[in-house]
C-alpha cells in the first residue's frame, strides 16, 4: 500500500512542476517589472515603472501594438474565412489537395516566408522594386510598414486559423440551415440570420486567440519591423533586453512585458466568455447533419480563383523567391548578367554552416516534445481522472499560460535565471528555450490530450482498480495507452513549431549558440541573403518530412 | 394537394447503388393527415426531404397544389425556400441564437414568406396562443424543455401557413407520457387549422393513431396505402401484417373458393378466410398465407363435444401476464400459434384448450419475398 502510495506521487510531483512553469513565468515578470536598477540597496523599486511610463512614445507603441494584433486577424481571416467555409460548406471539388496544401503550409515558417518578402519588397534592394524603379522612377513598394507586417502574420496564421476554424463551421447543425429554407429564407439570407450569427462567436474567439498570438509572436516584427523601425512592444522588450551596448535591462523588460501579459489577459478573458457562448448554441439539436452547398459554375471559378492566389502568396512567392536568391550572390532581379553568376555554391556552404545549430535545433525540439507531453499527461490525468480539489486549481493555472505570451515568459525565466545563477547555472543556456517553449505550449498539448482523456469512460479506470491495479499501474496501463494517439499528435505539433519558431531563440540569450531558425535570421541580417536562403531551404525540407510523417501517424489523413 | 409520381433516387455509397426511394406514387388530399410508416432506414425521411426541395431526386415527379415543383424531365427544381411547405425537424432545428418569439418571426420578417409589420405580429400571437406559447415569448430557445422546443418549431411552421406541413418524427425525442398526449393535440389541431399534413414516423402505435391514412414502406418501395383500420384489418402482405402489431401465419393451399371467402388446406385442416381489399384474388391450387391477430383467436377449454370445422386442438405451452391481457403461446399440431386473451380466461401450460378461428378476421394473402411485398406471380 505505501508503495502504491509513493507512486502516484511521482504524477503529483511533475503537476507540481508544471504549475510552477506557468508560475515562474507571471511571478518571473512581476518581480522582474519591480526590481530596483543596478546600484540602490532596495527591495523592490517602482524606478522601472517610472522610466516606461515616463516614455510619451509609450501610448502610441501601445496603441501600435493593438492596430498589429488587428490589422494581423484582419488579413488571417480574410484568408482563413473563405477557406474554412469552402472545407466546411460546399462540395468543393479538391478539398483533399487544398487540406495537403494547408498542412504543407505549416512546413514554411512564418519567419521565411517574411524573409522572402522582404527580398522582394525591401524600398533599397528589394528584387521587385529593383525591376520597377527603372519604369516608374521611384520604389513602388515599402515592406518596411506596419500593413505588411499585418499582412505577412495574417498570411503566417492562416493555416493554423483554418484548423481552428473549420470544426466551427462544420459542427453547425445543417439542419438549423435547412429550417431557414424550408421557412422562406434564400441562402443569402440563411447565412445572415442564422449561419452567422451562431459562428459568430467561434470565429471570434478564434480571432481572440490569434490577436494575442499576433502581439506576441517576433518572428515578423524581427524581419521587418525592427530594420523599419516600426516599434511595437515586442519590439520594445527585444531592445531592452539586446541592448546594443550595455547589459540587458530585465526590470524595464518586466515592464514592458507586464503591458503585453495585462492585453493578453483582457484578450483572454474575452475569449472565454465568448468560448462558452459559442457552445451554448451547440447543445440544441440531437444529431448532426452536415449540410454542403452544391457550387454554381461561378462558384467554382470563384473558389478555384481565391485559392490560387492564396497559394502563389503563400507558397509560389516564398518558394520561387528563396530559391532564386539561393542561387545569386546578392539581391537581384533575374536576367541575363545574372543568369551568368548562378551557382549552388550557396547549398554546400550552408550545410557546412548548419551543422552545430540542426544539432541544437533537435535538441530543442526533442527535450521540449518531452517535457511539454509529460508535464501535460501528468496534468490531464489529475484533471480528467481523480475528483481531487485540486483539479480544477490545476487546470486554471495551466490554462492561464495561453495569457503569458512567450515574449514575457523569456523575460521572466531569463531574470529568475540570473539571480538564481550562483545556485543553478542555467542563465545563457539552451536549455531556457526549451522551459519556455514547452511552457508556452502547455495549454494546447492539455487540451488536446484532455480532449480524448474526456471521452474515455470513468469506469475504464474503476474496472482497472477493481481488478486489482494500483493507481499508478492503471496510469500507465490503462490510461497512457488509451491517451497516446493524442498524445502523438501533441507531440507532433510541438515538434513542428519548436523548429519554426524564432521568436524565443532570438529572445533568450544562448551565448553564441545559433539554432537554425536564428542562424537564418543572422545570415541574412548581415547580407548572406543566398546562404540563408539555402538553409531556409533545407530547414523547409526538414519540416515537411516532419508535417508528412505526423499527418500519417495521426490519421489527420483527410477531413 | 400533393402529387408523387414515380420517385426514385440512389444514393451512391462505394460504387454500391442504395435505392433510397424505388418508384414511390402517392397522393395527399386537401387537408389530409398522412403519415409515412415504415422501418428506419427505408426512405421515409429522403421522401419527405424531397417534397421539401431539401433533396434533389433522380426521377419522378412532384407537384403541390397543382403546380410542378419538380420534374426531372421539363428540368423543373423548385428550391425549398419558393415551395409552399414548411417543415418541423426531427432534430427541432430551432435557432439557438433567437427567442421563442424571434424563432416564429424570422420566416415571417424575411424571406419569401415575409408580412406587412400589423398582419406578422397579429398571426405571431395567434400562433403563440393556439400553442400555448405566449408566456415564454422572450424565452431563450436553449432554455427550454424539450417538449416547449417540440412546439416552438411546430409554431414556426404553423405560422407561415404552408400548403403542405412536412413532419419528420417531431415526436421521437420526447418521453413517452408526452408523446403520447401530443399525438391527440396535434392532430386535432391540424384539422383545426384544416392544413395538409406530411407525417413521417416509425411507430405504428402513433401511425394508427394520428393518420387519416398510412402509407406503409419497406426499402425505397410503397407497400400499402390506407385508412389506420384497412392497415391494421387487412394488411395486403405478411411485412406490413406483422409491422402493425403481431399476426400468426398459416401457409396452406386453396382448395376452393366461394365469392370472398378463401378455403386453404393447411398442417391444421381446413380455413376459411378472406381476401384483403385490394389483395389478388387466388386460383385453386396456388399457395397463400393465412393470417390471424392474436386478438382474433377465441380461445376456450377444450371441447367435449365434436370440434366443428374451424375448430383447432392446441396445448398452453406458455404464458405471459401483462396485466389488461395475457399472451399465450399454444402449440396446435405442428404449429405455434400466438393468442392474446382478456386477462380473466386463465389457463396453465399443458391445458389443452380449443381454439376458433374467426373468418371474418382471418385474411389470406400472398407469401412474402423478402422486400415485404407479397410474390405478384408463382
Ligand atoms: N446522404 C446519404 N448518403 C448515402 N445513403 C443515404 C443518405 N441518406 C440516406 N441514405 C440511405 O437511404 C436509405 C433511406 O434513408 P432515410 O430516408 O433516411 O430512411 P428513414 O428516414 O426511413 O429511416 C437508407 O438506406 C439510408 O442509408
Ligand atoms: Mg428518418
Amino acid at each position: 500500500m505505501n508503495r502504491q502510495r509513493s507512486d502516484v506521487w511521482i504524477i503529483y510531483s511533475i503537476v507540481v512542476l508544471a504549475v510552477s512553469l506557468v508560475m515562474i513565468s507571471i511571478a518571473g515578470i512581476l518581480i522582474a517589472s519591480v526590481s530596483p536598477p543596478e546600484e540602490t540597496e532596495q527591495l523592490f523599486s517602482l524606478a522601472h515603472y517610472g522610466e516606461v511610463f515616463g516614455n510619451p512614445d509609450l501610448y502610441k507603441v501601445i496603441g501600435r501594438t493593438l492596430l498589429l494584433g488587428l490589422g494581423s486577424i484582419a488579413f488571417m481571416l480574410a484568408f482563413s474565412l473563405p477557406i474554412s467555409w469552402i472545407l466546411a460548406r460546399t462540395d468543393y471539388k479538391r478539398k483533399n489537395l487544398l487540406f495537403s496544401l494547408l498542412i504543407a503550409n505549416i512546413a514554411i515558417p512564418g519567419f521565411i516566408k517574411a524573409m522572402s518578402y522582404v527580398f522582394l519588397f525591401n524600398p533599397t534592394a528589394g528584387i521587385v522594386n529593383k525591376l520597377v524603379t527603372p519604369l516608374v522612377g521611384e520604389a513602388l513598394f515599402n515592406v518596411y510598414s506596419l500593413p505588411w507586417i499585418c499582412y505577412l502574420q495574417g498570411l503566417l496564421m492562416t493555416p493554423i486559423a483554418v484548423f481552428m476554424i473549420y470544426p466551427a463551421l462544420r459542427n453547425m447543425d445543417g439542419s438549423l440551415e435547412e429550417a431557414c429554407w424550408t421557412s422562406g429564407l434564400s441562402r443569402w439570407q440563411a447565412v445572415r440570420y442564422v449561419v452567422f450569427p451562431l459562428v459568430a462567436p467561434a470565429i471570434a474567439a478564434a480571432s481572440l486567440f490569434f490577436f494575442i498570438l499576433a502581439i506576441e509572436i517576433f518572428d515578423v516584427v524581427a524581419l521587418v519591423g525592427l530594420p523599419g523601425k516600426i516599434v511595437v512592444l515586442s519590439g520594445m522588450i527585444y531592445d531592452a533586453t539586446h541592448p546594443t551596448y550595455g547589459l540587458p535591462n530585465y526590470g524595464k523588460a518586466g515592464v514592458l512585458g507586464v503591458i503585453l501579459f495585462l492585453i493578453a489577459g483582457v484578450a483572454i478573458a474575452f475569449y472565454l466568455k465568448l468560448l462558452v457562448q459559442a457552445q451554448r448554441y451547440q447543445v440544441v439539436g440531437a444529431k448532426i447533419r452536415h449540410v454542403q452547398q452544391e457550387l454554381s459554375g461561378k462558384g467554382k471559378l470563384l473558389a478555384d480563383c481565391f485559392i490560387g492566389v492564396w497559394i502563389f502568396l503563400s507558397f509560389v512567392i516564398p518558394l520561387f523567391t528563396l530559391f532564386w536568391t539561393s542561387l545569386v550572390p546578392y539581391l537581384q532581379p533575374p536576367s541575363l548578367k545574372a543568369l551568368d553568376t548562378l551557382s549552388f555554391k550557396s547549398y554546400s556552404v550552408a550545410l557546412a554552416y548548419m551543422i552545430e545549430p540542426m544539432k541544437n535545433t533537435l535538441f530543442v525540439m526533442v527535450t521540449s516534445v518531452i517535457l511539454a507531453v509529460v508535464l501535460s499527461v501528468c496534468v490531464s490525468w489529475l484533471v480528467t481522472r481523480t475528483k481531487s480539489r485540486l483539479a480544477p486549481v490545476v487546470e486554471f493555472i495551466v490554462f492561464l499560460s495561453i495569457a503569458v505570451p512567450s515574449m514575457v515568459s523569456a523575460v521572466a525565466f531569463q531574470f529568475i535565471a540570473l539571480k538564481l545563477y550562483s545556485i543553478i547555472p542555467l542563465y545563457g543556456s539552451i536549455v531556457l528555450v526549451v522551459l519556455v517553449l514547452a511552457s508556452r505550449m502547455l495549454t494546447f498539448t492539455t487540451r488536446t490530450i484532455n480532449g480524448t482523456a474526456l471521452q474515455l469512460n470513468q469506469e475504464l479506470d474503476e474496472a482497472a482498480y477493481t481488478s486489482g491495479l494500483s493507481r499508478f499501474t492503471a496510469f500507465r496501463k490503462v490510461f497512457l495507452p488509451l491517451v497516446t494517439p493524442a498524445v502523438v499528435y501533441s507531440a507532433f505539433v510541438v515538434a513542428v513549431l519548436a523548429a519554426r519558431d524564432l521568436t524565443v531563440p532570438l529572445m533568450v540569450n544562448t551565448g553564441n549558440k545559433e539554432l537554425v531558425s536564428t542562424l537564418i535570421y543572422h545570415l541574412q541580417a548581415n547580407g548572406s541573403y543566398d546562404v540563408a536562403s539555402a538553409v531556409g531551404f533545407y530547414l523547409m525540407v526538414f519540416l515537411l518530412v516532419l508535417v508528412l510523417l505526423a499527418r500519417r501517424l495521426t490519421g489527420l489523413k483527410q477531413l | 394537394m400533393l402529387e408523387i409520381t414515380q420517385l426514385r433516387k440512389t444514393y451512391r455509397d462505394k460504387r454500391e447503388q442504395v435505392y433510397a426511394l424505388d418508384g414511390i406514387d402517392l397522393a395527399v388530399k386537401k387537408g389530409e393527415f398522412l403519415v409515412l410508416l415504415g422501418p428506419s432506414g427505408c426512405g421515409k425521411t429522403t421522401t419527405l426531404r424531397s417534397i421539401a426541395g431539401l433533396e434533389r431526386p433522380d426521377e419522378g415527379e412532384i407537384t403541390i397544389d397543382g403546380q410542378p415543383v419538380y420534374a426531372e424531365a421539363q428540368h423543373i427544381f423548385v428550391p425549398p425556400e419558393k415551395r409552399p411547405i414548411s417543415m418541423v425537424f426531427q432534430s427541432y432545428a430551432i435557432w439557438p441564437h433567437l427567442s421563442v418569439y424571434d424563432n416564429v418571426a424570422l420566416p415571417l420578417k424575411v424571406g419569401h414568406r415575409r408580412l406587412e409589420q400589423e398582419e406578422r405580429e397579429k398571426r405571431i400571437k395567434e400562433v403563440l396562443a393556439l400553442l400555448g406559447l405566449e408566456s415564454l415569448a422572450d424565452r431563450k430557445v436553449t432554455a427550454l424543455s424539450g417538449g416547449q422546443q417540440q412546439r416552438v418549431s411546430l409554431a414556426r411552421a404553423i405560422a407561415q401557413r404552408p400548403k403542405v406541413l412536412l413532419m419528420d418524427e417531431p415526436l421521437s425525442n420526447l418521453d413517452y407520457k408526452l408523446r403520447v398526449r401530443l399525438r391527440s393535440e396535434l392532430k386535432a389541431l391540424m384539422h383545426q387549422l384544416e392544413l395538409t399534413t406530411v407525417y413521417v414516423t416509425h411507430d405504428q402505435e402513433e401511425a394508427l393513431a394520428m393518420g387519416d391514412r398510412i402509407a406503409v414502406m419497406n426499402q425505397g418501395k410503397l407497400i400499402q396505402l390506407g385508412t389506420p383500420r384497412d392497415i391494421y384489418q387487412q394488411p395486403l402482405t405478411e411485412f406490413v401484417a406483422r409491422f402493425i402489431g403481431e399476426m400468426n401465419f398459416i401457409s396452406g393451399t386453396v382448395r376452393q373458393i366461394d365469392q370472398d371467402e378463401v378455403h386453404l388446406e393447411t398442417a391444421l385442416g381446413n380455413l376459411v378466410g378472406k381476401v384483403p381489399k385490394g389483395g389478388q384474388r387466388p386460383v385453386v391450387g396456388q399457395k397463400r398465407t393465412l393470417g390471424i391477430r392474436p386478438t382474433d383467436i377465441d380461445m376456450i377449454p377444450e371441447q367435449t363435444a365434436e370440434a366443428r370445422g374451424d375448430q383447432v386442438a392446441g396445448t398452453i405451452v406458455s404464458a405471459q401476464y401483462l396485466g389488461e391481457s395475457i399472451d399465450y403461446t399454444v402449440q396446435a399440431g405442428p404449429i405455434t400459434l400466438q393468442v392474446k386473451t382478456h386477462h380473466r380466461l386463465v389457463f396453465q401450460p399443458n391445458d389443452c384448450v380449443t381454439l376458433q378461428f374467426d373468418p371474418k378476421y382471418a385474411i389470406v394473402i400472398e407469401p412474402d419475398d423478402e422486400t415485404g411485398w407479397g410474390k405478384r406471380h408463382e
